[in-house]
């Protein structure tokens, strides 16, 4: 039992007990041999043994203390220091060699330590060069296929069984956000490594396909089956903000034996749905209506053909009904056309482009080797049509009029006329007949383009074209070809002010073989998710009404930081900012002066963070201004919170400097001096540091999030009553 | 005073015949004709006050016809009215830039014709329709 808890104390504490085992029996012994001693010697010896004994005894003491306090400094404290410096190096890759000073009673060790260290690197060095030669290849071929998943205009996402993601692209995070917005505050969630599916996109159409797919897979009906694996589905998300329309594939294990998880592509058809329920609706409303007033009229012919005498009622009912009914009939047929107009252009891909795009496009095609010379003007405006064939009609054009009018020199300008632009082909020379431009529009364009025609172009941009003079002009002509403005492209909001780095982690296949989430508790330190997050404040007292001005936090899935999914904003504090803080984080009031208030800023945080584990480098003070505006925000932060602080005291002692930048150096961890005391910056760092920490915990017998908690719990009580003194 | 000489192209004999029995109560001299060739046949032997022609008409189009009697300096102030049966405004803007002095979109009344003919006005800077 005593051998068991002697164990768990340090070194320093058992050397001291070995030298007070010394020093008390040593005072023991003595006493006992002087009291034989007295019984032998007459009493008037006794006070003179007694001093003796007693001045010899605290001399022994005395000198076992020196002892102990001269070992304690120059082997005990130097070893444990040593066993630490060993202890980093091992496992948490720390280049720092050993304070030779420190050691230098230590004889050879401390040397021997070092070149200990100095060999491990080394040889660390070696296997992390073949391993990263041996994995270069494959590092190549997922960053080819990041860059196709990224551009992708599909959203991919895929998710194990029970719809946990593991993979997710920029279209599909886009899609996300969109939805996020048109949802206003409502919760929608975020897209995240490790999050739900079910979260963003309504369950029940997911859940439905994921079952037919398992039913026609363990049927073995797959095989058979026109779509394999692969089923559509219809599904709008958790918010009903957006419909996808996708389809889902199943993943199955590596013997193919069961399905692990599925595949979603989907892309976002709630414009295009809606218009087609619109359409939909219309075209069963006019040919209604149609039938209605066809019948009036008839109704009204019928009655003058009848001969029979008309009241003078009647008349004028039926004067009017032929008035007026052809005039309605009109415009039902106008929103006919409207609707055949709209079904032929959607089948039709156009894309918003840019004027001076489109134009260079036109100039340099030269399709028939004429040396045209196309200067361009006008305001660049983003237009809506297929670049391709508006710019191969564009060439078209120049270079039959070039033909014709013999010319050269052509000019390109745009005009905005409202919600159109006039693309402008201008020369100086003579008005084109109409009749000619019919002929040139009859021609079929190049080859590429199928046997389309320039009018076929025309007819699916809902346009037309004419040749005019050009007002106010030294004898110039110019071809007039109105084409929509992309009105989505023009009101474009600015970029979100999160930078997201050039390669973020937008997947994790580990998770396929991560076991469900037991009890948190007893969950493996890096089986856990965690958001750790940095808070730059007015100052240092919440209750003396110091606020935050900005907050950032990275997540941290199956061990991975993911610098993909930040959170990163400034918060407008409702208050000055200090000069001694801006001075230390460089946030100003007018930098903040346009920023969201916290309890605008803490429910989209709290959803960020989600069931996620809360860390911060020292924690407390972070969680202070948390909490302080927790309430008016409507919201608890009752995730369960881990200090770097604590663990690192827990791991190098409280003797070492526990500061962020310490931690860093002692881990090799670079944070950019521009970063540094910013909270994404800072947030980063200390998710590196956790990584770290976590390395270096699991050998004290610290790997669960119990563990981790108790650790801390165990070190934050040390320093209670370190500060009590 | 004599009445105006207004030329009707239409290629539908009904509305041709209809805007023919209209016009004609309203006091024009009214010619009908189903192709462009015969219009410019009619306007070069200066039998025309006025024009109402159809935006499409067989072989030659009514918005090409209009361009070439406005780019004429004889016929340039010979006033011009087509109708479209398109239902799309750009083709009325493009009659206009052609040199139309009006657009009216089938199906229209006789009161959209009277109004439309009563902002039009002669070489001689007279209304041409006293309504």
């Amino acid at each position: 039992m005593l051998e068991k808890a002697a164990e768990r104390w340090s070194l320093r504490l058992r050397i001291f007990l070995f030298f007070a085992l010394i020093a008390s029996g040593t005072a023991a012994i003595l006493s006992a041999a002087f009291i034989l001693l007295g019984r032998e010697l007459p009493p008037s010896a006794i006070s003179h043994l007694a001093l003796y004994g007693g001045g010899a005894g605290f001399a022994i003491i005395g000198l076992v203390l020196w002892v102990w306090i001269k070992f304690d400094d120059h082997i005990a404290r130097p070893v444990e220091t040593l066993a630490r410096d060993l202890h980093a190096a091992v496992h948490a890759g720390s280049e720092k060699l050993p304070d030779a000073a420190r050691a230098r009673y230590l004889g050879q060790l401390a040397p021997g330590i070092a070149e200990a260290s100095q060999a491990l690197q080394e040889a660390r060095e070696r296997i992390d060069t073949a391993i990263s030669n041996a994995t270069a290849r494959a590092e190549r071929q997922k960053k080819r296929l990041e860059t196709v998943l990224r551009d992708l205009q599909q959203g991919v996402i895929i998710c194990r069984l029970d719809h946990t993601v593991l993979l997710y692209n920029r279209a599909a995070q886009h899609f996300v956000a969109h939805a996020a917005a048109g949802a206003g505050s409502a919760p929608g969630g975020e897209l995240g490594l490790g999050r739900k599916l079910t979260s963003l996109i309504a369950r029940q159409p997911l859940r439905h396909t994921l079952d037919r797919l398992t039913r026609r897979f363990e049927g073995g009906r797959h095989l058979a089956h026109h779509d394999g694996l692969m089923a559509p589905f219809l599904a709008a998300t958790a918010t009903g903000h957006e419909t996808m329309k996708g389809r889902m594939s199943l993943v199955l294990d590596e013997d193919d034996a069961s399905p692990i998880g599925y595949v979603v592509t989907f892309d976002r058809v709630t414009e295009e749905l809606a218009a087609g329920i619109w359409r939909e609706r219309l075209l069963q409303d006019v040919a209604q209506d149609v039938r209605n007033h066809i019948t009036n009229l008839t109704m009204a012919g019928e009655l003058l053909l009848s001969g029979q005498p008309l009241t003078d009622e009647e008349k004028e009912h039926t004067r009017a009904t032929i008035r007026n009914e052809p005039r309605i009939l009109g415009e039902r047929l106008d929103r006919l056309d409207q609707v055949a107009n709209d079904i032929f252009a959607a089948a039709w891909p156009v894309a918003p482009v840019f004027s001076p795009t489109l134009f260079d496009s036109a100039a340099t095609r030269r399709s028939e080797d004429r040396a045209l010379t196309v200067e361009q003007r006008g305001t660049p405006v983003w237009i809506t049509c297929d670049s391709a064939s508006v710019s191969e009609l564009i060439d078209r054009i120049m270079n039959r009029a070039a033909v014709w009018d013999h010319v050269r020199d052509f000019r390109l300008e745009t005009e905005r006329n409202g919600e159109r632009v006039y693309v402008d082909i201008a020369w100086k020379g003579q008005v084109v007949p109409e009749s000619l431009v019919e002929e040139w529009l009859r021609e079929p364009l190049d080859e590429s383009l199928g046997a389309m025609t320039g009018r076929d172009v025309l007819t699916h941009h809902k346009t037309d074209l004419w040749c005019e003079t050009v007002p106010e002009s030294d004898g110039e002509v110019r071809i007039r070809l109105p084409l929509a403005i992309s009105s989505e492209l023009e009101d474009r909001p600015a970029k979100s002010s999160v930078a997201i780095p050039e390669r973020p982690e937008f997947y994790d296949f580990d998770l396929f073989t991560r076991h469900p989430p037991g009890a948190l508790d007893d969950m493996p330190l890096k089986a856990l998710s965690y958001v750790v997050f940095d808070t730059e404040t007015t100052g240092l007292e919440p209750s003396r009404g110091d606020e935050m001005v900005s907050i950032a936090g990275v997540r941290i899935v199956n061990g991975r930081v993911l610098r993909g999914e930040i959170f990163s904003t400034f918060i407008n504090p409702g208050r000055r900012i200090p000069a001694g803080a801006a001075k230390i984080h460089g946030i100003t009031d007018a930098m903040v002066a346009e920023a969201p208030a916290a309890d605008a800023v803490l429910p989209r945080f709290h959803d960020f963070v989600g069931d996620g584990v809360l860390v911060a480098h020292n924690a407390p003070f972070d969680m202070a201004f948390l909490k302080k505006r927790q309430a008016d925000a409507g919201l608890a932060f009752d995730q369960p919170v881990l200090d770097t602080v604590l663990l690192a005291a827990h791991v190098f002692g409280r003797a070492d400097s526990l500061t962020l930048d310490a931690l860093c150096e002692r881990f090799n961890i670079v944070i950019p001096p521009e970063d540094r005391h910013t909270a994404l910056g800072d947030a980063l760092a200390t998710a590196d540091v956790l990584m770290k920490l976590f390395d270096l915990l699991e050998p004290l017998g610290v790997s669960t999030l119990g563990d981790a908690i108790r650790a801390a719990d165990r070190q934050a009580a040390i320093r209670r009553k370190q500060s009590a003194y | 005073m004599t009445n105006k000489k207004l030329i009707v192209a239409d290629e539908q004999p009904v509305i041709a015949r209809c805007l023919k029995g209209l016009l004609t109560h309203e006091g024009y001299d009214v010619e009908t004709t189903a192709n462009a060739d015969k219009l410019l046949e009619i306007v070069r032997g200066g039998g025309a006050d006025l024009i109402l022609i159809d935006a499409d008409l067989p072989r030659q189009n009514g918005i090409s016809v209009c361009q070439a009697l406005k780019a004429n300096p004889a016929t340039r102030d010979l006033p011009v009215v087509v109708m479209s049966a398109s239902a799309r405004a750009i083709e009325a803007e493009k009659a206009k830039a052609l040199g139309a002095d009006a657009v009216l979109r089938k199906p229209f009344t006789l009161d959209d014709l009277k109004g439309a003919l009563g902002k039009l006005r002669t070489s001689e800077d007279r209304p041409l329709l006293h309504a």
